[in-house]
């Protein structure tokens, strides 16, 4: 590709750096397209499974204590269908961005959640990949269950910042 | 004169694609009407606000799936209540009564407790089948005959193996083992006599909050998870027992 100084007036071909709506590196794009599927199976494989045990989910949900019996029903409904939803436009790599920033969104939640379930000092698992609800004391897990949604948050949070990735939705409807 | 370079141009320039907002809202549109369908459906198959009819009411117990109370007449003035709840598929339930149930039941006996056992069946979601539901149901039958507590000692004492559940012939083996037979709870046990009365018990414990089992509330407060591990003797637990529990209440 020519450098944007040899051509002025060439159609927005100056924003070549990251996270300036213009092209990444293309090194960049294949990293990308590993973090979109990571984060994909992340989500898919968290969500699929409650599908099928919507009680579950709810229970998993009542559990943290923090809404109300009825509100906490609906979240528990919601949230395996959001997650695979998210999962699957990322595996299909459609609104990359908007999807990576959605999911870190979630992640956000998820670790706020877990850790005020740990600080009230209610003993119970996340309910992350698995039907959650309590546990015994000495069954809890909060610092491992938290490190391991920081580490998808940085995944979410590096697609967000260089969305472009191969084999994607975006690429080849948009370019 | 320079050559036309806008066919150059154009096949550098970014593709022009079909319109990213319209496939957005479109996109949005049915993933939201999806979920919140799926939602919908399977939020309102769940709870059934209907009460359940008198007649369908095990004996003794309180309307509405608030609980089976046992020896309920023999409490004493200030005697403590305590609310156990279980589900009869639960192995973690079962180290709970064979360490406390008996005791627990003395002492309800002997009015010094409030006691009222709650059964339920949530881990029906899970292991296929409806095991714990039936149990539940067969354990109501025999409240008919005053031997609720006995029969429910007697299942959790001879608990099979976590998703071998309780076919039909054991609900009723264990019900003779009680001194219970006959048509009349056979037929109960067949026709699921309780089934109403099963799904509003579990409807409301939920409400209650109860999200596990074993779970004890002592005059409406739960018993800390510390304490439950040391009433079910498990590995790495302070043991305790349901006195000294029951003091701090």
């Amino acid at each position: 590709m020519s450098t944007p100084a040899a051509r002025p007036g060439a159609h927005d071909d100056r924003g070549t750096g990251p996270g300036r709506g213009g092209r990444s590196a293309p090194a960049w794009t294949w990293i990308s397209l590993v973090l979109r599927l990571a984060l994909a199976a992340v989500f898919l494989i968290a969500g699929l499974p409650k599908l099928g045990h919507l009680d579950a989910s709810r229970r998993s949900v009542r559990a943290y204590e923090l809404f109300s019996y009825d509100i906490a029903n609906v979240i528990g409904t919601v949230l395996p269908l959001a997650e695979v939803a998210l999962g699957l436009i990322l595996l299909v790599g459609l609104f990359t961005r908007f999807a990576a920033l959605a999911g870190a969104l979630l992640l956000v939640v998820f670790i706020a959640g877990i850790a005020s379930a740990w600080a009230r000092g209610i003993s119970i698992d996340c309910g992350c990949f698995s039907e959650g609800g309590a546990v015994a004391a000495s069954q809890t897990a909060y610092p491992q269950e938290i490190a391991r949604d920081v580490a998808f948050l940085a995944v979410a949070l590096l697609l967000a910042w260089r969305p472009r990735s191969r084999l994607s939705a975006d690429q080849a409807l948009w370019g | 004169m320079r050559p036309d370079a806008s066919h150059k141009i154009a096949s550098v320039a970014p593709k022009k694609g079909p319109s990213k907002a319209l496939i957005a809202t479109a996109l949005a549109l049915v993933a939201a009407l999806a979920i919140a369908g799926i939602a919908f459906l399977s939020l309102n198959k769940g709870d059934d606000d209907a009460p359940v009819a008198a007649g369908n009411t095990p004996t003794g117990a309180l309307a509405d799936g608030k609980g089976m109370p046992v020896y309920a007449d023999k409490a004493k003035a200030g005697a403590k209540k305590v609310d156990v709840y279980f589900d009869y598929q639960c192995p973690y339930c079962k180290k709970f009564e064979d360490a406390q149930g008996d005791k627990l039941l003395a002492m309800a006996k002997a009015g010094d407790v409030k006691l009222t056992y709650h059964v339920k069946t949530f881990l029906d979601e899970n292991i296929p089948g409806d095991n714990s539901a039936r149990a539940a149901n067969a354990a109501f039958c025999t409240a008919t005959s005053g031997k609720f507590p006995e029969y429910s000692r007697e299942l959790f004492a001879n608990q099979p193996a976590e998703g071998d559940g309780y076919p039909l012939a054991t609900l009723l083996e264990r019900a003779k083992a009680v001194g219970v037979s006959g048509a009349a709870y056979d037929k109960c046990v067949k026709d699921d006599r309780f089934q109403a009365y099963v799904k509003k018990t579990e409807e409301q414990t939920n409400k209650d909050g109860i999200n596990s089992t074993p779970s004890v509330r002592i005059n409406g407060k739960d018993v800390d998870g510390a304490d439950m591990s040391g009433l079910m003797n498990l590995p790495d637990s302070q043991p305790t027992t349901i006195e000294k529990v029951l003091a701090k209440f």
